[in-house]
């Protein structure tokens, strides 16, 4: 496994130099302009440029964002069977067969409808500013989703619909399809009608299982999923090793939080609940063989903010990458 | 062990930039005493309310003074023997006091350097392109070494003796008011440059420095760079300094090349040189050591500012990562 990142990309090569300089040689980074000029010659010339300078480009992005659908460059596809869910799909279908004459290996994905869920931000050490959730404040009042509503039931067909088109074209190119959690779970509910069964660490194991392929798996996010659970800071290793010995986590988050289910703040990676150590220690022992990147950070004062947050992140897993290389 | 850092002086005007160190999870910073008001106006002697802004700042950021560092500056005309010791002495020992009356825990004093006497006849430093073409100083002192000494220059034993006259007038003073002394020694570590003497520029210099005015606030600052510049070995240097007490604070940097081998060597980002980080932070684990350890110097990466905020952060948090791993394992 190897250090990477998501949060430089387009054409932003300054950012990537400094990826370089932090030893950071692994991205998930999308070329710039939109998504539908993406042609394999494009998606090559990226790749090739980064490769230049020393960067490989592990994944892209698909135009199924964490946002909320109707934001999605491919809204429908999650939304119940339409004419234009089908032509989404087919231009999904594209992008990855596209990736794969550019050798493009991965493409990352959410499954949403309502986009991540998130209430008023709490303040953390040295006043950071800190995403947090907690569902009693979710707001109630804005009624079902006005694109239809969605139980447990209707999610998963939906999915295996999803699953059922990409799966085989992603095995016949050779592209792996990961998967980001719904952030965050919230168990058996629906919030605005709409169900988020791929929160929940159950709801993962069900998903990889069905039209299981070694092409389908996810991009696992150590906060989504440790936000799904009581007691992340023991619960959450043994989660990992599960996915991570069935050979289905094409990518990680490293990113931490206080809590737990129903109510949680984002933190810095060394201050949350999670032992990063422990959780880095795991993907090891399972011989995770992808990138393993920082996600969100807290939002911290002065210039830059995003670059000095991701910066502290590519030292600390720079750090436990070596210590856990010594234990050998 | 904690995690240090210096700060910018200007910081102290701008309280969000004093902040991000606290976000970022550095636990105590490094001063110089020229930052308080009033200390270079005094000739090197700081007074009760620069010192007293100085701390209130930082301690308002939620950051803690590890150690107040002076400059051999303030004690130059001790060093090559001129009028006006008596005074620099007397500054020190006033420093000391006001550490100790506002509680912090070492004040750094510094070596004689052999740029102090005056110009190099060619500069040491360049700087080169390392990983992602990023700057790094180098360091390259083929042409220094073995010089004669030039004109006017002191010896040895005469810097020996104005060292020590500083260390017998502070470390009772330390002493009394429980201020700890850190001594750094010469960077870069070598006998001579370009003939003019240096002093502190190995372990047996600092066994000399702590036998010859023996105490427990005589201790050092345990330099992993500039001991590893030296070509001895660190870890043995901080198992024998480290079972005696005597490191008082920690630089916490990475090289590649020794003085010994090369005549030169590079400073360079901390997990890309030649010493085994976690190796150095578990040796200072194993000896006992629990005060902070410090970055030390700034790379400049392609879209830092010249504060090196990037940089900074890149260190904290692999210095956080070493800290937390070594300290599960024990």
């Amino acid at each position: 496994m190897h250090i990477g990142t998501q949060h430089v990309s387009g054409d932003n090569w300054e950012g990537y130099q400094v990826l370089t300089q932090l030893g950071v040689n692994h991205v998930s980074a999308n070329p710039p302009g939109s998504w539908q000029n993406w042609s394999v010659d494009i998606l090559t010339q990226f790749k090739e440029k980064l490769a230049s300078i020393g960067i490989s480009l592990d994944m892209i992005i698909l135009p199924l964002s964490s946002v909320a659908a109707k934001s999605q460059g491919l809204p429908h596809i999650f939304l119940g069977p339409s004419s234009e869910r089908d032509e989404e799909l087919d231009r999904l279908c594209d992008l990855i067969r596209n990736l794969s004459l550019a050798g493009i290996p991965a493409g990352r994905y959410n499954i949403t409808i309502l986009g991540h869920l998130r209430t008023e931000r709490r303040i953390g050490r040295g006043g950071a500013t800190l995403s947090s959730f907690e569902y009693s404040k979710l707001d109630q009042s804005l009624g079902e989703f006005e694109g239809g509503t969605a139980d447990a039931d209707e999610m998963w067909e939906r999915i295996d619909y999803f699953l059922s088109r990409v799966v085989s074209v992603a095995e016949e190119y050779k592209v792996r399809l990961a998967c980001h959690p719904q952030d965050p779970g919230i168990g058996g509910q629906t919030y605005r009608g709409v169900a988020r069964v791929m929160g929940m660490a159950e709801g993962l194991k069900k998903f990889v299982e069905m039209h299981e392929s070694p092409y389908h798996g996810l991009n696992f996010c150590i906060g989504t999923v440790s936000e799904s659970l009581g007691n992340p800071g023991e619960e959450i290793y043994e989660v990992v090793r599960y996915f991570g010995e069935r050979k289905k986590l094409f990518n990680i988050h490293f990113r931490n939080i206080k809590g737990g289910f129903l109510d949680f703040v984002e933190v810095f990676p060394d201050e949350g609940d999670v032992n990063m150590l422990r959780a880095l220690r795991t993907l090891k022992e399972v011989n995770y063989p992808y990138m393993v990147m920082p996600d969100h950070v807290p939002g911290i004062s002065g210039e830059a903010p995003g670059a000095v947050g991701f910066a502290y992140c590519f030292g600390y897993i720079h750090a436990l990458m070596q210590a856990l290389d010594e234990e050998d | 062990m904690k995690i240090g850092t210096r700060i910018s002086p200007d910081w102290l005007n701008r309280p969000d930039d004093l902040r991000f160190l606290k976000q970022i999870g550095v636990d105590c910073v490094d001063i110089t005493l020229d930052i308080c008001p009033g200390y270079s106006e005094a000739g090197g002697r700081a007074n009760r309310a620069g010192l007293e802004k100085v701390v209130e700042t930082i301690n308002k950021a939620g950051l803690k003074i590890e150690r107040a560092n002076t400059s051999n500056r303030d004690y130059i005309k001790t060093f090559l023997g001129r009028p006006g010791s008596e005074q620099e002495l007397d500054n020190l020992i006033a420093n000391t006091e006001l550490c100790g009356e506002f509680n912090l825990p070492v004040m750094g004093i510094q070596c004689f350097q052999a740029s102090l006497f005056g110009h190099f006849p060619k500069s040491l430093h360049s700087y080169i392109e390392g990983r992602g073409k990023y700057k790094h100083l180098k360091v390259d002192l083929s042409d220094a070494l073995d010089q004669p000494s030039p004109e006017g220059a002191p010896t040895h034993e005469e810097i020996w003796e104005r060292t020590l006259a500083i260390f017998r007038g502070v470390v009772p003073v330390a002493e009394s008011v429980g201020v700890k002394i850190a001594m750094h020694g010469n960077d870069p570590p070598v006998s001579s440059i370009f003939g003019v003497p240096q002093i502190l520029y190995n372990f047996t210099a600092f066994d000399r420095l702590f036998s010859e005015v023996p105490s427990p606030n005589n201790g050092m600052t345990f330099c992993v760079g500039t001991r590893y510049e030296s070509g001895e070995d660190v870890f043995e240097g901080i198992r024998h300094f480290g079972e005696q007490n005597k490191i008082f604070h920690v630089h916490f940097r990475d090289v590649r090349g020794t003085i010994l081998e090369k005549k030169s060597y590079e400073e360079v980002i901390p997990d890309s040189g030649d010493l085994d980080m976690y190796q150095v932070a578990k040796a200072l684990h194993d000896v006992g050591y629990d005060a902070v350890i410090d970055y030390d110097h700034i790379m400049r990466l392609a879209t830092d500012g010249p504060e090196g905020r990037e940089y900074i952060a890149y260190c904290v948090g692999h210095m956080r990562g070493l800290l937390q791993a070594v300290e599960s394992c024990s």
